[in-house]
């Protein structure tokens, strides 16, 4: 899949389990923060993501301090996603 | 009547066994955590076997109930299990006593009374989850109407049944402080004189539930649970009851009751911080803990142990270390500064009180040891900490490698004879509540400050009830919500479930500027939230659990979620007793305001809410839920155009003033005969609505009264045979 279409897959998926209402893709830039400033994402939404994510991919996102830099971003989510997924 | 409140009895069952026999062995450092091969410890409870074969939670709570009314010299209340076995388990609404208390005059019987306030975090969710599999579309209804025999208030129904003389009875809920908030309603009903002994406490059992949950959230140590160590993972689950006997100081004496210890001041409060996740300041904790000393007329360094919180999870220990090192200094702390990180001292924390204590308490957490009993904690823990001041012997902290805190205690029980002690409860939602409890009678100890406020008058400022053809209710048939976003805003109220949605709906419309450290919530539910129950569980078996959801299963979450909303942080609580939830929610408001805990209190209740609720209703109540309500209420201190005249549980209904007075009746069970009392007729509202009911009755009370209708109104509940009222009246003159 090309970077752009995971990127905006995962934008969706995020919309979709976080309920983010009156979100749009278009909305979420693709290298802002996700949590604090970001999109307002905790920690309550990182552990709910990781399952999403897990579940759609087939990736396995470690716990603790290793998720920070997966979930820096967006594009830095796809680009973990990208390399492991099978 | 003093502000001071006896301790005459107390039990507990955990997985160290009785009350004795569990204090004695977490002084010799045992622990109860099983250390099964790839499952997280927990640590059981043995039964005996003539309660093993009941419901779990009712069986653990009533093994604690009946050791502590054997410890008070309470055995007078005491039916022998054997000759309530054949009472059908399964038949809670509906069910009461109505025809057994004629034989007894009411002045008699009040004398009498045992009051009775359980707490719980889960709403008996290990009873629920055999049911919840039958939960589905093709269900049919007689099926479904097994549900209704586990209400939340399921064990203070059953231990009426199994109790001779109880009372005013209530079943609250503030997530995992739900056992110390039972203690501390107790308390002020003893210093409010409605009863005169009140059995409080609280119970959780084991569940698949809550282990999926906590698992989900991350928040389980695969070790087990390792309270204030550096290493420290998560918690451990555990179930188990704890119970205590509160009673006046005059009470006490009358009878000659052995007083176990003293419970001086009590504080219940909430962060609106994040569902989840304690404020790493832990500025409210260490309100609470201020407020608990001030309530009790203490100052910090009287206090010479704390029976902390301690879950073992890092943020919670650290939030709460913070929060005690901000009321007791950081003398504590170790020189090399590894004890709270760099990033909680950054935070903003309370100011530290004038004159700071030469030496901090003694902390401990005997959650390392019993794991987290979550309803069953705050209340075992509050028993632990009146044995440990009755002994002069503080339980050990048993992890191996503690933080460096030198306030800790060690692996070793200290022998210290200590006057004061705190026992602190920090649940999700941050809805907390910490107990002060003394060794010797109140008057022998130094005391500083004035007692707390006394008792006002309390009136009704704003009500709310949407009904068909008016507000966002209007437009929607039953099942068909209007969305969240149509009724709060969509980013702060994200992950709100249906019945969160309401209740934060209902709470700004009653408080449209917000809530502050000195409001309250209660919410009325008599059921919680059994379809995201049934769907969280279905989801667990074919797949991960979803963390998010999880905290909006407990019975709390409505009430968290909306003071989370709304910036509530005095007292909340989700307030259960079968059909008349919501007018115990609208008492438990009042009596907070009352008894100057909170300077405004809203109640709350909305019902039904989802499909699965309004055929269970359907099913059971011959009903058609057509019309729907959704109620609540805002008391206050200041004066308003509506007052309340008296509120209250009992036999008769009080007596009608002279004027237009009228009562309504919100739910009835059918077994009452009604005494000539003076008040007009009954009416009862045109509602179909189960627990939602009290509130919008007392609604279309304020309403009458503010049109000038009547001037006297009159709300009853009847449920078990008993009558909940709350009479209001017109204040002369007043404008609104």
């Amino acid at each position: 899949m090309a970077p752009a279409a995971l990127l905006l897959e995962l934008k969706q998926l995020m919309i979709r389990e976080l309920d983010l209402q009156g979100v749009e893709p278009a909305d979420i830039e693709d290298d802002a923060p996700l949590f604090g400033a970001g999109l307002g994402l905790d920690s309550l939404d990182a552990l709910q993501l990781a399952m999403a994510i897990e579940e759609a991919y087939q990736v396995t996102i470690p716990e603790g301090e290793a998720a920070k830099p997966i979930f820096a971003s967006p594009r830095a989510l796809a680009a973990y996603v990208a390399q492991h997924r099978p | 009547m003093t502000r001071e409140v006896a301790v005459t009895g107390l039990g507990v069952i955990t997985a160290l066994g009785q009350a004795q026999e569990t204090f004695a062995r977490l002084a010799q450092g045992e622990s109860a955590l099983s250390r099964g091969a790839g499952q997280a410890p927990v640590a059981r409870c043995a039964l005996p076997p003539e309660l093993a074969r009941l419901p779990r939670t009712e069986a653990l709570s009533l093994a604690a109930l009946v050791a502590t009314l054997i410890d008070a010299g309470l055995e007078e209340h005491l039916l022998l299990v054997g000759e309530a076995s054949g009472a059908e388990a399964g038949t809670e609404a509906g069910s009461g006593g109505g025809t057994e208390v004629g034989a007894h005059s009411s002045d008699e019987l009040m004398d009498s009374e045992l009051g009775l306030v359980w707490g719980t975090t889960t709403g008996g969710l290990a009873e629920l989850e055999p049911l919840l599999g039958l939960v589905s579309p093709e269900t049919p209804d007689e099926e479904l109407t097994a549900l209704l025999g586990f209400p939340i208030s399921r064990v203070v129904t059953r231990a009426r049944q199994r109790l001779l003389g109880v009372g005013p009875a209530r079943t609250v809920c503030s997530a995992c402080s739900s056992g110390a908030l039972a203690v501390a309603v107790g308390a002020e009903w003893i210093r409010s004189g409605r009863v005169a002994r009140v059995l409080v406490g609280g119970a959780d059992a084991l569940c698949q539930t809550t282990s999926l949950g906590f698992g989900a959230l991350g928040l389980l140590d695969p070790q087990g649970g390792r309270p204030f160590a550096r290493s420290r993972a998560g918690l451990s689950l555990g179930e188990g009851a704890g119970a205590l006997v509160l009673e006046s100081l005059e009470s006490a004496a009358r009878r000659g009751a052995r007083v176990r210890g003293y419970l001086c001041g009590v504080a219940v409060g909430s962060e609106a911080h994040h569902v989840t996740q304690p404020d790493p300041a832990g500025r409210r904790a260490a309100a609470l803990i201020q407020s608990a000393l001030s309530d009790a007329g203490f100052t910090p360094d009287a206090v010479g142990y704390v029976n902390a919180h301690g879950t073992g999870t890092p943020h919670n220990d650290a939030a709460e270390r913070v929060a005690l090192e901000a009321v007791f200094g950081s003398q504590g702390t170790s020189a090399d500064g590894q004890g709270a990180s760099e990033e909680l001292r950054g935070a903003e924390q309370p100011r530290a009180p004038a004159g700071a204590p030469q030496r901090a308490p003694r902390v401990a957490s005997s959650k390392g040891q019993l794991g987290h009993l979550l309803g069953g904690s705050g209340a075992v823990e509050a028993v632990i900490t009146v044995q440990a001041l009755e002994a002069g012997v503080l339980p050990p902290n048993v992890a191996a490698d503690l933080e460096p805190w030198s306030a800790l205690i060690g692996s070793q029980a200290e022998t210290a004879p200590c006057e004061v002690a705190l026992s602190n409860s920090f649940g999700f939602g941050g809805m907390g509540a910490v107990l002060c409890f003394a060794r010797s009678a109140p008057a022998r100890l130094a005391r500083t400050g004035a007692p707390r406020r006394p008792a006002v008058p309390v009136y009704l400022a704003r009500s709310v009830l949407t009904r068909p053809g008016e507000g966002p209710l209007g437009a929607h048939a039953p099942g068909a919500l209007p969305e969240r976003a149509a009724l709060l805003d969509a980013a702060r109220s994200r992950r709100f479930d249906p019945l969160s949605t309401w209740i934060a709906w209902l709470t700004s419309q009653l408080l449209p500027e917000g809530g502050d450290d000195e409001t309250a919530l209660a919410h009325g539910t008599a059921f919680g939230l059994i379809e995201p129950a049934a769907r969280f569980l279905a989801r667990a078996r074919v797949a991960r659990p979803a963390p998010a959801d999880f905290p909006n299963l407990l019975p709390s979450a409505a009430s968290g979620n909306a003071a989370l909303y709304s910036a509530i942080r005095g007292p909340v609580a989700a307030v259960s007793a079968g059909a008349a939830s919501a007018h115990a929610a609208a008492h438990q408001a009042i009596e907070w305001v009352a008894a100057g805990v909170a300077r405004r209190a809203l109640s709350c209740a909305a019902e039904p809410l989802d499909p699965l609720a309004l055929r269970v209703a359907a099913a059971c109540w011959d009903a058609a839920p057509t019309e729907w309500a959704a109620a609540g209420q805002l008391w206050c201190r200041a004066p308003q155009p509506i007052q309340v005249v008296a509120f209250g549980d009992g036999l008769t209904l009080p007596r009608a003033p002279s004027g237009v007075a009228r009562a309504l009746l919100a739910s009835d069970d059918g077994s009452l005969a009604w005494d000539d009392d003076g008040w007009g007729e009954l009416e009862r509202p045109r509602l179909c609505s189960v627990e939602g009911l009290g509130n919008a009755a007392l609604a279309r009370a304020a309403e009458r009264l503010l049109t000038g209708e009547l001037s006297q109104a009159l709300v009853v509940d009847v449920r078990e045979g008993r009558l909940s009222y709350t009479q209001l009246a017109r204040v002369e003159g007043a404008e609104g």
